[in-house]
């Protein structure tokens, strides 16, 4: 039984905070979605939850322990998926899970045997010896996923899993956050498809302008704002313009000389 | 009266400056600047005008350099009254022309993934409405104006100063005239060869070897060609003495070195023609037009091979894993490496050590000046015993391998300083325990696994052949001590894992750095390779060897002994002192 808390985060780049008081708690078990369009902090909030930015103010714990003082611990606890998929591209597939796997201390039998068995099944098998620079974004998106599920990690923090999958591999991460879910793993899961978060997510919180502006289980929150689904809700709480307005205006724009 | 308003208004020059062809040209000279598709290496980006500005300063402070050579205060006060100004300047035109063509060319290799249109340009700019042939023309006139760019940067300052300098000795401005134009002749047509060289050799192996055969050759042809162009450096010291009628005549091999061919044409063009002189300077002239005809053809042949098709290419590029590679990292796992750390980190920074261009050319430079300083070592040694001495080595002898340890020990260093896919680091930074690990431990093992087989295999046999296994055991013991403490020395302060850290453009202690560099040859090489042979004469001395080595051990002890964990503690970012620093005394939330 893992939590990963967060308590009065702030983070201020310039005198305008980036994210600014965001406080939640996830479970082993809940999967945690993350909304909130371009710019609403979800990306900074996610880098001082994996210890990479300090935040300004409040504590991430994990276990009760704030993550700064055991942060080595707390990592190889942590499975992460960053938003841009940056490898090494002079690094095959099967070389970079190499490095991760070994950084993370797995043992090279069960290593091969892990990154053989993950590659077949996430379809990258015959690709594991094409350097990654040559790799799809999809496929690069897939390796990252197997790197970040290599060690079982408690805690997996997902920051747009799905940007650049085809429609296979998409189902098939869909499901797979749900049952990592359902095998008592707590997901912290950030993206811009609604429908997605609204199928795996048990719980969900909206950004906007770097403060929470929701956080509720998935339903409660539906019914809250008295709407039937995710993506009515989410316009509802975050949009201040009307799409099917602007993408008219849009097409005039087109259209004039 | 509206339109003659209007085309007023839009003066001609400007349209035509930014049409979509300028705009074509302009963005091929930015990735030809700013790196193309296979850039790695993200934060060793200079800017154009730093650039320009490293390139420009050697040529102005060698022009600078002469005054005192030729100023005529300076020749009564040698009393030097029957100075001869065309005589004189024969080593420094040499020496100009070797830069101008060395310079052009290292550019040229520096950047090689960028001078033909990749990948990257293929797909961003193939579904506009811009027909091939512009793209060709666009990066043709990008290449064109980058070689003038560069003509100019190297060559500016020796065009005037050199001339200058060297007619404050004449006060005849025919004499200054006639100079400057021979010399800027011939540093322009040395830097033009220069630059189609390598691009006739670059646009060869595009259109010869198929795609995944010319990813893998390219390494190894720059690293080649830097060698080569670190030869043609160390020419300027041997061949300005050698360029005479007795020269040519007992010297068959001075015909086929380029700069001798500039040389002549420049001595030519200042009146001083003989007939060995004027068909150097012919063959100088002929060698240009073929070398930029071959540039130029095998340029087209590769672009309608390679650019055309670079997205089929692109996902053909698979390689499969070395057996023998597997094989040495399952060695080094076992003789060497303890920890995760360790063995992840030695697999990485060979990977990219032998993958990434930046570093392994950087790696290149020092071990092509080490072979340089060797070659001419063996080359005096040829001249002056043709036959290996078989009682005790020279002086001369003992240093070759000290040379190549040296040069190749800093490279090394040098080269994991330099970040590739810097963003990618983010794997390292929160998979690594950064207080646990020691990055100078792994990166003192990674030198020691490239330079140990060359000291086994190599200093071993070979000296043991020519001088006995005693003598080969001995000297090979010394190396590898020797050694030790220049890595010891040369890991002091280092906190990265190789090729992972951003690294801060400028240092304020650069040059210093280089002149400690310097001395620490010297004392590495020369001084250590006397007293060994010293040593073997009379072995008293060694005793001033044990003592230096235990004193240099123990200094290094006492300085690892007291550094703190913050001292060893793994960095990812490599920022400058700040100018102030703030104390952070107060206290607060």
């Amino acid at each position: 039984m893992v939590t990963l808390e967060a308590k009065g985060l702030t983070k201020c780049y310039t005198a305008v905070p980036a994210v600014s008081d965001v406080t939640f708690s996830l479970r082993s078990g809940e999967v945690l979605g993350c909304l909130g369009p371009n710019g609403s902090g979800k990306s900074s909030t996610v880098r001082m939850l994996i210890g990479l930015s300090e935040p300004t103010r409040g504590r991430v714990l994990f276990d009760g322990k704030e993550i700064s003082a055991d942060l080595v611990d707390y990592r190889r606890q942590l499975g992460y998926v960053p938003e841009e998929a940056d490898l090494y591209p002079f690094l095959s597939g099967w070389e970079y899970l190499e490095l991760v796997g070994t950084l993370r201390g797995i043992s090279s039998v069960r290593l091969r045997k892990k990154i053989d068995s993950m590659l077949e099944l996430f379809s990258l098998h015959s690709h594991r010896h094409t350097p990654t620079g040559s790799y799809s974004k999809g496929m690069r998106q897939r390796i990252l996923l197997i790197a970040a599920l290599l060690h079982d990690p408690q805690l997996l923090i997902f920051d747009e899993p799905l940007s650049g999958l085809d429609v296979t591999s998409a189902l098939i991460v869909k499901n797979l956050i749900k049952g990592l879910g359902e095998r008592g793993k707590a997901v912290f899961y950030c993206s811009h498809v609604l429908e997605v978060v609204e199928k795996v997510c048990s719980h969900v919180m909206i950004l906007r302008g770097g403060r929470v502006l929701a956080y509720a289980p998935t339903e409660d929150l539906q019914k809250s704002v008295g709407l039937t689904n995710l993506e009515a809700a989410f316009v509802h709480l975050v949009e201040d313009r009307d799409a099917q307005t602007v993408a008219r205006d849009i097409i005039r724009e087109m259209d004039a000389a | 009266m509206s339109d003659t308003y209007n085309s007023r208004l839009e003066p001609a020059p400007r349209k035509r400056f930014n049409g979509p062809f300028s705009h074509l040209v302009r963005h091929a000279a930015q990735r030809i600047f700013h790196g193309g598709e296979r850039a790695t290496s993200d934060d060793v980006d200079l800017s154009v005008g730093a650039l320009l500005g490293v390139l420009a300063f050697p040529g102005v402070f060698a022009s600078l350099f002469l005054i005192d050579k030729y100023g005529s205060l300076f020749q009564v006060l040698r009393g030097d009254l029957n100075f001869d100004p065309y005589a004189a300047s024969l080593p420094d035109e040499y020496f100009f022309i070797v830069l101008s063509m060395v310079v052009s060319a290292a550019v040229a290799v520096w950047k090689w993934d960028t001078l033909l249109p990749d990948g990257r340009d293929y797909r961003t700019l193939a579904p506009l409405p811009i027909s091939t042939r512009s793209f060709l023309l666009a990066n043709l006139s990008a290449l064109v104006i980058l070689a003038t760019i560069l003509s100019i940067d190297v060559n500016a300052a020796s065009t005037i100063l050199f001339p200058v300098v060297v007619a404050s000795s004449r006060s005849s401005f025919a004499f200054f005239a006639r100079f400057l134009v021979a010399h800027f002749l011939c540093v322009t047509l040395a830097n033009l060869f220069g630059f189609v060289v390598v691009l006739g050799v670059l646009g060869t192996l595009m259109s010869v070897l198929p795609a995944r055969m010319f990813l893998r050759a390219s390494m190894y042809v720059r690293f080649a060609i830097v060698v080569a162009l670190m030869g043609l450096v160390a020419t300027s010291f041997a061949v300005s003495p050698l360029i005479n009628a007795a020269g040519f005549a007992s010297h068959a091999w001075l015909k086929w070195t380029p700069p001798v061919w500039f040389i002549a044409l420049s001595q030519v063009l200042l009146g001083r023609s003989g007939q060995n002189l004027l068909s150097l300077a012919r063959l100088g002239l002929i060698a240009t037009i073929l070398a930029t005809c071959v540039a130029v053809t095998t340029y087209l042949l590769s672009y309608r091979r390679h650019f055309l098709r670079s997205t089929e290419t692109l996902q053909a590029q698979g390689q499969g894993r070395s057996v023998i590679a597997q094989a040495l990292f399952g060695l080094a796992d076992w003789l060497l490496l303890r920890t995760a750390f360790e063995r992840a980190g030695f697999r990485f920074a060979f990977r990219t050590l032998f993958r990434v261009s930046d570093p392994s050319l950087a790696l290149g430079w020092f071990v092509g000046l080490g072979v340089v300083i060797t070659s001419q070592s063996l080359f005096t040694l040829a001249r002056t015993s043709p036959a290996m001495p078989r009682s005790l080595p020279s002086a001369d002898v003992l240093g070759i391998p000290l040379t190549l340890s040296y040069f190749l020990i800093l490279g090394l260093r040098s080269a994991f300083e330099i970040p590739v896919s810097l963003r990618a680091n983010w794997i390292f930074r929160i998979t690594v325990d950064p207080d646990a690990n020691e990055p100078a431990v792994l990166t003192r093992k990674i030198i020691w696994a490239i330079l140990a087989p060359g000291l086994i295999l190599i200093c071993l046999p070979l000296y043991g052949h020519f001088w006995g296994s005693e003598v080969a055991l001995v000297h090979t013991i010394i190396v590898a001590a020797m050694s030790l403490i220049l890595i010891e020395i040369s890991l002091m302060r280092f906190r990265k894992v190789p090729f992972t850290c951003s690294v801060h453009s400028f240092r304020s202690t650069a040059i210093v750095t280089i002149l400690v560099y310097v001395a620490a040859f010297f004392a590495f090489s020369n001084l250590t390779s006397t007293i060994e042979q010293w040593a073997f004469a009379d072995p008293v001395y060694w005793i001033v060897f044990l003592f230096v080595f235990g004193i240099a051990w123990a200094a290094l002890r006492q300085w690892r002994n007291n550094q703190t964990y913050l001292d060893r503690r793994i960095i990812f970012v490599d920022s400058p002192p700040a100018a102030v620093e703030t104390m952070n005394l107060s206290f607060g939330p």
